[in-house]
């Protein structure tokens, strides 16, 4: 971490060259008072990670987490107030804010499916938005075409969207870098343009309306509250499932063919088939997100799955820190919420969100929670012969 | 162990090995040496999988291995350690090790046997492995194919800039590995440590084989002599 006096500068000049984008909008005082914002709330943000966080909670940890490392330790507590205030959310907050919360969610779902394509197994994906339609058109032609469940339409979401998946995978799967950012991004339009010409089936620019929100045996989810908590469970579900496979030997596997192909290759990893399980998988969380977006909307149009919606998703897997699920979470909420607290800036929130965002890429490369090295955490269990972590 | 017959591979329309016939014995140590883009890296990457020849055969243990992807033949034994390391930079040394072992499941002895050949890598376990120094990751390299058990070791360039100090401790090494049973194919631009080491030597010249026989004998081959050792090569330098 960068000496205290040096960060301090880094956010005060941050805030000036923010002040400065948004002067010829604002007028000087608002100006100044953003200045004044962003520095001082940044160099709050540093003062407050200096804060030894462990100490507050010395007494459970040494109880309830007695064996865990230090980083685990801090892990579950923020964890569980982070859960606490997640479940408690609907008690004292309004729909508007209950409805952000649950786009929030949705992002957060497919930033952890792109991240398991670009952060994990390191293969740049511009067109990830492509399986998110396909996964939000399966559920929106199954419910308002067959008047499918949710619960029928989001394993069939996932399961047409990874399907898609493979499609791509198969032909890209020499490609690397900008090579394949390109094939990726032309899928992503070309997708785009068959939902928005192909009117016999997708309703072409009209999209489809009448899409069921769901229910649970007879119960439906209409209101934000229960709705939200349904997003939430898949959210965590889809957090949960993460963590494992990233844990598992496929999750090795992908980190070495994002460190190093030859070198994989050369340890007997079936390159090919994982960069396909990457793709595939990628797809079908991305597909989950869809079916969550057409279910909550209750309308789906092409409009919703534009280039942009892959840059926004790419952006907050890279400023959360890929490959670090925790960061990708927090990008996903940071990209969610922020425009949203900046709406009082009305048209110049996405300037200053802009801004906001080359600062975090100048300052802070590898994302907000970029893990220290890449590398995974692969913690095996005690007595298999491997000499103890030395540290 | 390997038998390699008329193998021919192209990168596009150029032809990189033209036909190449040699056999390293179980538990040898067999030297291909050459000047840069004779094809001896290609060689090597023709025998893992990594390029798939279009000519002759490769013969492993008696089963056909030409063809197979890589992660096949990793899985018949026969370790790779590629040109330049190759090693997982922002992977600690553990994990580098256990990236090795990716088609078994490690056992101690597979640790400790590593440990004992390269004991500065259980000093650096948690090290991510690009910090590490050349000679280092060296090591690391041959550790992380030693934790596959493989029966054969490819080994390419492993003096590649590296100390002349760390060259000499890095073949006391290879020879120390090859007592312990496993074969050793050793593609070297140091030809006369190389040929000092190994038992049988080829010698490759633009995709062909264009001497072969005990190291001993080329040792002292006048026009071997001429060609790789009278020269003062310092092992540096990328082949094909």
């Amino acid at each position: 971490m960068a000496p205290a006096g040096k960060t301090v500068t880094a956010w005060l000049f941050g805030g000036g060259w923010i002040a400065l984008l948004a002067l010829p909008f604002v007028g000087p005082v608002r100006a100044l008072q953003i200045a004044l914002a962003v520095g001082i709330g940044g160099v709050a943000l540093h003062a407050a990670r200096r804060v030894p966080l462990g100490s507050l909670a010395s007494g459970i940890r040494q109880t309830a987490f007695s064996g865990w490392s230090v980083a685990a330790r801090h892990a579950a507590l923020f964890l569980g107030a982070g859960l606490l205030v997640l479940l408690t959310l609907p008690l004292h907050a309004n729909n508007y804010v209950i409805d952000v919360a649950t786009t929030t969610l949705i992002y957060v779902i497919l930033a952890l499916g792109l991240n398991l394509v670009v952060g994990q197994t390191g293969l740049l994906h511009l067109g990830y938005v492509a399986f998110y339609g396909i996964g939000a058109y399966t559920y929106a032609l199954l419910s308002a075409g067959a008047h499918a469940s949710f619960w029928v339409g989001l394993p069939a979401a996932m399961a047409a969207a990874a399907l898609f998946g493979l499609v791509l995978g198969f032909p890209v799967l020499r490609l690397r870098g900008d090579y394949l950012a390109i094939v990726t991004l032309g899928f992503g339009e070309v997708t785009r343009l068959v939902l928005r010409n192909w009117d016999e089936v997708t309703n072409g620019p009209n999209g489809i309306l009448g899409i069921a929100r769901p229910s649970l045996g007879g119960w439906v989810l209409d209101t934000p509250a229960s709705f939200y908590y349904c997003v939430l469970v898949l959210a965590l579900a889809a957090l949960f499932a993460m963590r494992r496979v990233f844990q598992s030997r496929i999750g090795r596997a992908w980190v070495a063919i994002r460190e190093d192909e030859l070198a994989a290759r050369t340890v007997g990893i079936d390159v090919a088939r994982y960069k396909l399980l990457a793709f595939a998988l990628g797809a079908a969380v991305a597909g989950l997100g869809g079916s969550v977006f057409a279910a909550k909307m209750t309308f789906v149009s092409p409009e919703s799955f534009t280039f942009f919606e892959s840059v926004i998703i790419l952006c907050m897997v890279v400023l959360g820190g890929m490959g670090s699920l925790p960061g990708v979470v927090l990008g996903a909420a940071v990209i969610t919420i922020l425009p949203e607290l900046l709406r009082g800036f009305s048209d110049y929130r996405m300037l200053i969100f802009g801004a906001a965002m080359v600062l975090m890429m100048v300052f802070r490369p590898q994302g907000l929670i970029g893990s220290r090295s890449l590398a995974y955490e692969y913690r095996r269990p005690a007595g298999r012969g491997v000499p103890p972590r030395s540290r | 162990m390997l038998d390699l017959a008329g193998v021919v591979t192209t990168y596009g329309s150029i032809e990189a090995l033209k036909g190449i016939t040699l056999s390293v014995p179980e538990g040898g140590i067999v030297s291909l040496i050459g000047a840069n883009g004779a094809g001896k890296s290609t060689t090597l990457m023709t025998v893992s999988g990594v390029q798939t020849p279009v000519g002759g055969e490769i013969r492993f243990r008696g089963e056909r291995i030409s063809g197979l992807k890589p992660h096949e033949i990793a899985a018949r034994g026969i370790a790779h350690v590629p040109e330049g390391r190759r090693i997982f930079p922002k992977l600690s040394v553990r994990e580098n090790l256990e990236m090795g072992a990716f088609l078994r499941s490690a056992s101690s002895d597979d640790w400790e046997r590593v440990f004992a050949l390269f004991p500065v890598l259980k000093e650096r376990l948690g090290q991510p492995g690009g910090t590490l120094s050349g000679g280092e990751q060296q090591m690391l390299a041959i550790g992380r194919a030693l934790m596959a058990r493989p029966s054969l070791i490819l080994l390419d360039e492993p003096s590649l800039g590296l100390a002349p100090i760390l060259v000499s401790k890095i073949f006391r090494m290879i020879r120390e590995i090859n007592r312990e049973g496993l074969a050793v194919l050793l593609v070297e631009q140091n030809a006369k440590a190389a040929l000092s080491l190994s038992s049988r030597a080829y010698v490759l010249e633009t995709g062909r084989i264009v001497a072969s026989g005990p190291s001993a004998d080329l040792l002292s081959d006048p026009a071997v002599q001429e060609a790789y050792l009278g020269v003062k090569r310092s092992g540096e330098g990328t082949s094909a």
